[in-house]
């Protein structure tokens, strides 16, 4: 050792706390500029456009010469569910199951609930009632579900279709249809100029060899688009996958109105991990369980129509793991989704209700004469508002950074509090618990074996 | 002395490292698309596919001699030989045999289980073709005694059925290896047996 070093030991043994005690300071400010920063991002709407502005839970003011206002606020008309349990067995090819709105009923959305994960949902979307989609433009009277069960068990699953008792409004389908190839797609359909949207829903051809369209995500888009997001399941490994997938929206009309629909994010929960013990070719591997449920409603004055959900962070885990994707009696619109991830890495999906108003036309006290005028132009129903893009990225790049400054100076803080001697602090592994197995058992029934006799051939 | 397996999937020594592996893996994706195999929340049709293929891999590891002296026992001029040698130590009999093609089944049913409950009922079917041409051994006291030539080719396939509805057939692996009969065909000291209660020779 040099005599330099030798004369440097006890400085460094001294400066040593102080230097780790000003990391955990740096990384504390670090963190707090972050905070504060992404806090004045959140609270930085950038507010609605002039001409259409949510003045109040229930009222909309325009600024312009046309006002246009709902005062009082008043129920869209009463929501009806009407559902049925069904049951269904072994099937290669989708069963349909629908469920009919009763005369006087306008369907405005509808879905699934309680089918066991093993079980793909091919179809959810509007029908009339033979369950026959509803082409662009028609009246859907119905809500059909297509299921295929690979399973060897008899599976269960509940429909629901919701309908809207109200004298007023009148509901029609629209409808895209796109054919892709990509492992992963979305595909989006916009109602017509002075209807609202109130729920969606989706189709795909069915071909097992060309592998399936699952669903990972049913939505309203703050354009008043319904979206959905698809991923393809390859089917034959030797055939490229393809899929013919359709996107449906029901879309309402009369004086009414989609507003404020408060959005709920479902973080996905981890269970224990059910690993395999592996083999003489492969690896252990593990299954974490996830699962989730979030239901979403509106308040007194609206009327829940629909709702929908979408994948925010993270992969669904299981191309069939949303089980449920329906309207309740309460009203409300839930979504449970179960299945399993190989890893525990966060999964958020977003579940929007979708609420109707009633719109009643008045005269505003500042108003010229003019006749009263639904804004045309997209406009945000979404309760999340709109961002000024080009801002929160900015400003979020920025936190990123600090929080990234902060994770680093409270890394070199833990490594020189560590062991003894300076060196870094190892696991504590002692009281990491074996991990539970799932048990999957290959058991022989029988073996056969015999020659083709037929096929002896014998030259000399 | 080659396995199935070894045709199938490759040679777990020789063959490049993880090659074998690579190879069962493909086949497992292959039947875990085939849909014989439910999912299930804690284990993927992939994951339990895994399982069933290591234990098939495992059943594939017979040699592919065992199939073709199988055949000779049943049906063959070697046959004849041993039979025409078997209870005469001082003779033998030189036997040629320009081509001799042979077919080989064999099914295996086996049940799936998670955590002790049968999910899935699958029979994997093997499929075997040989063809050996230029053989020449030596038949004594009922014995292969001496191989003196010989190849051909092994035609290997594997394949899925599901018992269960929905009823599934697929493909899993299929592969084609020249063969040399003199490696094939260790002859030990009291030869290779064709015929039952043969006195060695």
């Amino acid at each position: 050792m040099s005599p330099g070093r030798q004369r440097d030991t006890p400085n460094r043994a001294i400066l040593a706390p102080m230097r780790s005690l000003a990391s955990t300071r740096v990384a504390a400010l670090l963190l707090m500029a972050a905070l504060v920063l992404s806090s004045a991002t959140f609270a930085h709407v950038v507010p609605a456009p002039a001409a259409y502005v949510a003045a109040g839970p229930a009222t909309y003011v325009a600024a312009g010469p046309a006002t246009y206002l709902a005062a009082p606020p008043a129920p869209a008309g009463r929501l009806t569910v009407h559902s049925t349990t069904v049951e269904f067995g072994p099937t290669r090819d989708p069963r349909l199951f629908t469920v009919e709105c009763l005369d006087g009923e306008h369907l405005v959305s509808g879905g699934y609930s309680g089918v066991d994960p093993s079980a793909r949902v091919i179809f959810s979307h509007p029908s009339d009632a033979k369950g026959t989609p509803t082409r662009a433009g028609e009246e859907p009277r119905a809500w059909t579900v297509g299921v295929v069960n690979d399973t060897k068990n008899v599976l269960t699953m509940r429909v629901a279709a919701a309908c809207l008792v109200s004298g007023d409004v009148r509901s029609s389908a629209q409808v895209v249809t796109e054919t892709h190839s990509e492992t992963a797609f979305s595909l989006a359909v916009d109602c017509p100029n002075g209807t609202v949207r109130t729920g969606g829903g989706y189709s795909s051809q069915w071909a097992r060899a060309l592998g399936a369209a699952a669903v990972t995500g049913n939505y309203p888009t703050p354009d008043r688009r319904w979206a959905i997001d698809v991923a393809m399941v390859p089917g034959d490994p030797d055939v490229k996958p393809r899929a013919t997938v359709s996107v449906y929206a029901v879309c309402l009309s009369g004086d009414v109105e989609v507003i404020d629909s408060p959005s709920a994010d479902l973080n996905l929960t981890s269970g224990t991990p059910l690993c395999t013990g592996g083999s003489a070719i492969f690896a252990p591997t593990c299954a974490i369980p996830r699962s989730g449920s979030q239901s979403v409603g509106c308040t007194a004055e609206k009327t829940l129509v629909g709702g929908g959900y979408q994948l925010i962070s993270g992969a669904l885990p299981g191309a069939n793991s949303v089980i449920v994707d329906a309207p309740s009696d309460v009203p409300s619109w839930n979504i449970a989704v179960r299945g399993s991830t190989p890893t525990a890495a966060p999964i958020s999906v977003r579940v929007t209700p979708m609420c109707l108003l009633a719109v009643v036309a008045a005269v505003a006290p500042v108003a010229t004469a003019g006749p009263v005028a639904r804004p045309t132009d997209p406009v945000t129903d979404l309760a999340s508002g709109q961002w000024d893009w080009p801002v929160v990225t900015g400003v979020g790049a920025a936190v990123l950074l600090l929080l990234l400054l902060a994770l680093l100076a409270l890394r070199r803080a833990t490594r020189r509090r560590g062991g003894p001697d300076g060196q870094p602090r190892r696991p504590d592994t002692s009281r990491q618990r074996p991990l539970p197995q799932a048990q999957v058992d290959v058991v022989v029934r029988s073996r056969r074996s015999a020659y083709r006799l037929d096929d002896f051939r014998e030259v000399q | 002395m080659t396995t199935v397996r070894e045709i199938l999937f490759g040679d777990l020594i020789s063959g490049p490292a993880g090659s074998v592996a690579q190879r069962i893996e493909e086949a497992a994706e292959r039947l875990a698309g085939a849909g014989a195999l439910p999912a299930r929340p804690e284990a993927t049709p992939v994951y339990i596919a895994r399982a069933a293929m290591s234990k098939v891999a495992d059943l594939l590891d017979f040699e592919i001699s065992d199939v073709l002296v199988g055949a000779w026992r049943t049906r063959s001029a070697l046959l004849k030989a041993a039979n025409e040698t078997r209870d005469k130590p001082d003779i033998y009999r030189q036997v040629t045999i320009q081509t001799y093609a042979l077919g080989w089944d064999e099914d295996v049913d086996v049940d799936i289980k998670l955590n002790g409950s049968t999910m899935a009922t699958v029979t994997f079917a093997l499929s075997l073709d040989l063809e050996i041409t230029a053989l020449a051994v030596v038949v004594q006291s009922g014995h292969i005694t001496h191989v003196q030539g010989g190849d051909g080719t092994v035609k290997a396939a594997l394949s899925v059925r599901a018992q269960t509805p929905p009823q599934v057939s697929r493909l899993l692996a299929s592969q084609e290896l020249r063969i040399d009969l003199k490696y094939e065909l260790k002859v030990p000291g009291k030869g290779i047996p064709l015929v039952a209660e043969a006195s060695h020779p």
